[in-house]
């Protein structure tokens, strides 16, 4: 039987319509492919140091500067932190490796800041680290008293910063680090001796310190085997029978590298019973 | 007129007239042996041991005949060329000393004037030396011979005089305990200003690679040596006390005694202009401000005059130790050992 | 008697001759308190060999690519001292500076114990007198200007007799001490605590440690503007001037500023903080007392504690005009815990311009040295 014009027509748009259909799907899937081929696969490193051992108390610490505002709290050291399930905190762990590659983009995503508060009278937070060439340093100062933030990085310019008392006017100060440090550089306030911070800056994200569980993680780490530096203040380079002076090569594979429960001990720390 | 033997120096003498010429040369070459060693230490506080790097010649030049202009145009030159001069114009007073002497056949002093001579000639080459290898270390130890020099010709001087003679000659008796002691006490003195001026010689010719502790060392040592040439130094004078000694040995010793003192002000002097007061004065209310001037007139001055005060209490206390070696006593004391 | 006095002070000086040979001064490694048991010899050589191809020797003063120092300069300050063939006079640091600052520039020359305050130590990079805000490096003038007028109650002398070409010299290579000395401590972090591996990448070592230690002393040159302080003077009036002095006084007793606390109520330098130490001596400081004396092993000189100003006393190291004590204000002194209070970049500071010149003025009113003559008149005098 001759098809009528009719069907000719409704079957050429079929075909136009079907054909449009495969190629904007295919377009579709093309792009899955690509933009799954483009975006890099990366790993994760995990881990959580333990504190095997009952921590000492820790040490009150002498405050005779501004004691009537400062006086008032129970500021200890904090040299040693353990927390619950002997999480131990402030450990820093961070890549080792020269010319490690950064993900495209990552920079965008990053913080812009890293931040640092005179609050309560210490240094809040303990420890920090900063992507330095990205982040910038932020300083404030919440106590209603002056406050002082002094450090000297190798090769770096030195800081000797002083921040009126809150609230009011000169509160806060940016500052930006120059150069990459191998170890965290150590702050302290000229106005009151018993605060005391780290800071670790680098020319790369791919650093982390434990919290008060003792968890750390590195996200976003290129594949590949790279070398890990563990730093804690009292020891520095923490020499630990699985990485001496602290040093750690592990292989980064797809997706979570978990390197479990990290056991330091008091000698590790040189915690004298 | 005398001519007897002096029974502690025996051989020929001179008579007092005849004595006299000798004497006044010996005079002028002890001040030249002073101005010597003066320009030496001035030398040293300018720092221009190596303003002229070549020995003998200068700047290529030979050593007479180096240009006036030249010689002016740079001060540490001006100073070193000086330097090198006078102590030819030394050399050559000593030669002729010496020669002279020995034609007089003018015992002791013949010796003590070759003695001198050769110890002149060691201390040139010591210099030539110092520029040659360009070691500062030879330049410390031209700055310790230096004294030694200029000790001698004292003692050629204090040998040379009439009153030295006369003292030789005197027959009171002082009895042997009280001699030894006034030798013994003299020694001492002789022996340490001369350990202080080696001292001093480490400090003004430091090596620049030298370990701090070294100077500090240096500085306490030579603190303690002071106190213990002050104390030694009143021993002496009670040792020496007239009617036990002669008075030329007396004059000795009271010339000790006030370069002694003189030497403690101008040590305390040349630390303040060279390193500063000391932290703690400049803690209290009585602080005063002052700063260094390096190459300062006043800090040369008074660095350069306390080396030569060093020299010349050592020169003094050489000139004291000879007379007390032939001192009898003023008085004579009935006590025989 | 006499034969035995002379032969024995021959024996002295002979033994004199024997102790005193003297070898070329070389450049002392820095390592930062370590102690030197613990670096291997394998280590030493690649420290000694790379700080040696990079800088020369303390004769022979060299500059790898790339770090800009004028050589002319550098020859007539490096080597022994003494005149040449040509009159020329060389070795200007081993002359006027070696006995205190020590042949490396580490503060611990010859004569370095005698003194207190000990003399600058410039292998950190760091200078306390400066017209430059927030740690960086001193301009050409703030190191001619230290070396011409002297430091008044320290060691440090006046050389105001040099003439202007050996002052130049001397700053070129107490710059090139700095930047050697940079580097020296950037390589012994590196082969010493990062194990690095040997030979070392020369290429990365310049790149890393070498440029950047000498390329910061640039950035005063290029953005003074933003770097380098400039104070203006105000033309005040005597009555004018005690106003000042009374805000200054004011000023002096708020806890923005916290001046009491080191320089003490009436600025006798009794203030509360009594433990300083400037960061020379805060490396040998340990956690405690037994750490700090095994610590004094290593280190040249024994731990000195800083004593802030006694204002009283009229003594300032850095200078006693206004502007003097205006920069110190401002800037603050690097190294030592005085910290700056005058805006910098990215900093707004805790005093404007005008309060830091009440202060000052009131500073100098305790030590009794305000200015007679206005600073036209001083810069015409100068």
């Amino acid at each position: 039987m001759m098809k009528t014009s009719t069907q000719k027509t409704r079957r050429a748009f079929l075909k136009a319509g079907l054909s449009l259909a495969t190629a904007i799907a295919a377009t579709g899937w093309q792009r899955q492919v690509n933009s799954k081929m483009a975006e890099p696969v990366l790993g994760e490193l995990r881990g959580r140091f333990i504190y095997d051992g009952t921590p000492p108390e820790r040490k009150r610490l002498k405050v005779d500067k501004d004691v009537d505002c400062c006086g008032k709290y129970d500021i200890r050291d904090e040299s040693l932190m353990v927390g619950p399930e002997q999480g131990l905190a402030n450990v820093f762990v961070y890549v080792r490796t020269r010319g490690i590659p950064i993900p495209e983009g990552l920079a965008d995503r990053w913080p812009k800041r890293v931040t640092l508060d005179n609050h309560e009278c210490i240094f809040k937070p303990h420890c920090m680290a900063i992507w330095c060439p990205v982040q910038e340093y932020y300083i404030v100062n919440s106590d209603p008293i002056a406050q002082n933030v002094a450090f000297n990085p190798l090769g770096d310019l030195p800081a000797n910063i002083i921040l009126s008392p809150a609230p009011g006017n000169n509160t806060d100060a940016v500052w930006r680090f120059r150069r990459s440090q191998t170890e965290p550089v150590l702050i302290v306030c000229n106005y009151h001796p018993w605060e005391s911070a780290y800071i670790l800056p680098r020319d790369n994200p791919f650093f982390a310190i434990s919290d008060s569980s003792g968890n750390f993680a590195i996200p976003n780490l290129p594949l590949g085997e790279w070398e890990f530096q563990i730093w804690q203040e009292r020891v520095r380079q923490l020499d630990l029978p699985n990485a001496p002076r602290g040093r750690l090569v592990v292989q980064i594979k797809p997706g979570i590298n978990d390197l479990g429960t990290i056991v330091v001990s008091p000698e590790h720390l040189k915690v004298v019973a | 007129m005398q001519t007897a033997d002096c029974p502690q120096h025996p051989g020929k003498s001179l008579s007092g007239s005849q004595q006299t010429w000798p004497y006044r040369l010996v005079w002028a070459f002890w001040g030249v042996g002073l101005a010597t060693i003066g320009m030496g230490h001035t030398v040293t506080s300018y720092s221009a041991g190596m303003a002229i790097p070549d020995w003998p010649s200068v700047f290529g030049h030979f050593p007479f005949l180096f240009p006036l202009h030249e010689w002016f145009r740079h001060w540490d030159v001006f100073l070193a060329q000086s330097h090198r001069l006078i102590v030819t114009i030394l050399a050559i007073f000593s030669l002729i000393l010496t020669g002279f002497f020995w034609k007089i056949r003018w015992n002791p002093h013949k010796w003590l004037a070759t003695a001198v001579f050769i110890l002149i000639c060691l201390q040139a080459a010591l210099g030539a030396s110092r520029v040659l290898l360009g070691d500062i270390g030879v330049a410390a130890i031209h700055g310790c011979v230096g004294p030694l020099c200029f000790g001698l010709i004292t003692v050629l001087l204090v040998v040379a005089s009439p009153s030295y003679e006369q003292l030789c000659r005197s027959h009171h008796e002082a009895t042997r305990r009280r001699w030894r002691k006034a030798v013994t006490v003299a020694l001492f003195i002789a022996g340490l200003t001369y350990l202080q001026l080696v001292l001093l010689a480490q400090l003004r010719h430091v090596l620049p690679q030298q370990p701090p502790i070294q100077a500090l060392l240096i500085v306490i040592g030579q603190g303690i040596l002071w106190a213990v040439i002050g104390m030694i130094v009143v021993t002496a004078a009670m040792v020496l006390r007239k009617p036990l000694c002669n008075v030329m040995t007396r004059k000795f010793l009271w010339l000790v005694i006030g370069l002694y003192c003189l030497h403690l002000v101008l040590g305390l002097s040349a630390w303040i202009v060279n390193f500063n007061f000391p932290a703690w004065f400049l803690s209290h209310v009585l602080a005063v401000e002052y700063t260094i001037v390096q190459g300062g007139v006043f800090q040369v001055i008074v660095s350069t005059a306390f080396a030569l005060v060093s020299s010349l209490l050592f020169a003094a206390s050489l000139a004291l130790l000879i007379c007390a070696a032939v001192d009898r006593g003023a008085n004579v004391d009935s006590d025989h050992n | 008697m006499r034969g035995y006095f002379f032969s024995s002070l021959l024996i002295a000086v002979g033994l004199l001759v024997i102790c005193s040979c003297s070898r070329p001064p070389a450049f002392r490694l820095n390592t930062e308190g370590r102690d030197p048991g613990s670096i291997s010899p394998t280590q030493h050589e690649a420290l000694t060999t790379t700080l040696a191809d990079f800088f020369g020797t303390p004769d022979q003063a060299t500059t790898p690519r790339g770090v800009e120092l004028n050589h002319d300069l550098l020859h007539l300050a490096a080597g022994p001292m003494g005149r040449d063939l040509e009159r020329v006079e060389r070795g200007l640091y081993r002359k006027h500076c070696a006995n205190c600052h020590g042949v490396s520039g580490d503060g611990a020359g010859p004569f370095a114990r005698l003194l207190n305050p000990y003399p600058r130590d410039f292998r950190k990079g760091v200078f306390k007198y400066t017209s430059t805000v927030m740690g960086a490096k001193p301009t050409n003038q703030d190191l001619e200007k230290i070396i011409r007028q002297g430091m008044p109650g320290t060691g440090m002398p006046s050389y105001k007799r040099l003439p202007d070409d050996d002052i130049k010299s001397l700053v070129e290579y107490v710059k090139y001490l700095s930047i050697r000395g940079e580097t020296e401590l950037y390589l012994v972090r590196l082969v010493l605590d990062e194990n690095e591996l040997l030979p070392l990448n020369r290429q990365a070592v310049l790149e890393d440690g070498v440029l950047p230690a000498a390329e910061s002393w640039d950035l005063p040159q290029i953005e003074p503007d933003v770097w380098v302080v400039k104070p203006h003077r105000p033309d005040w009036d005597d009555q004018q001037l005690q106003a000042a002095i009374a805000r200054g006084k004011e000023l002096y007793r708020e806890p923005r500023a916290q001046c009491i606390t080191c320089h003490g109520p009436e600025g006798r330098g009794d203030g509360e903080q009594t433990d300083l130490y400037d960061i020379w001596n805060q490396a040998k400081k340990g956690i405690t007392d037994q750490q700090t004396r095994e610590l004094a092993r290593h280190f040249a000189l024994p731990i000195q504690k800083l004593r802030p100003r006694n204002f009283h006393s009229g003594i300032f190291h850095g200078g006693d005009t206004p502007e003097d004590i205006y920069l110190r204000i401002h800037i603050g002194i690097k190294g030592t815990p005085m910290p700056g209070a005058g805006p910098a970049p990215g900093i707004p500071g805790v005093l404007t311009p005008d309060e830091i010149w009440d202060l000052a003025y009131y500073v100098l009113s305790l030590a009794q040295k305000l200015p007679t003559h206005s600073a036209h008149e001083d810069s015409e005098r100068k």
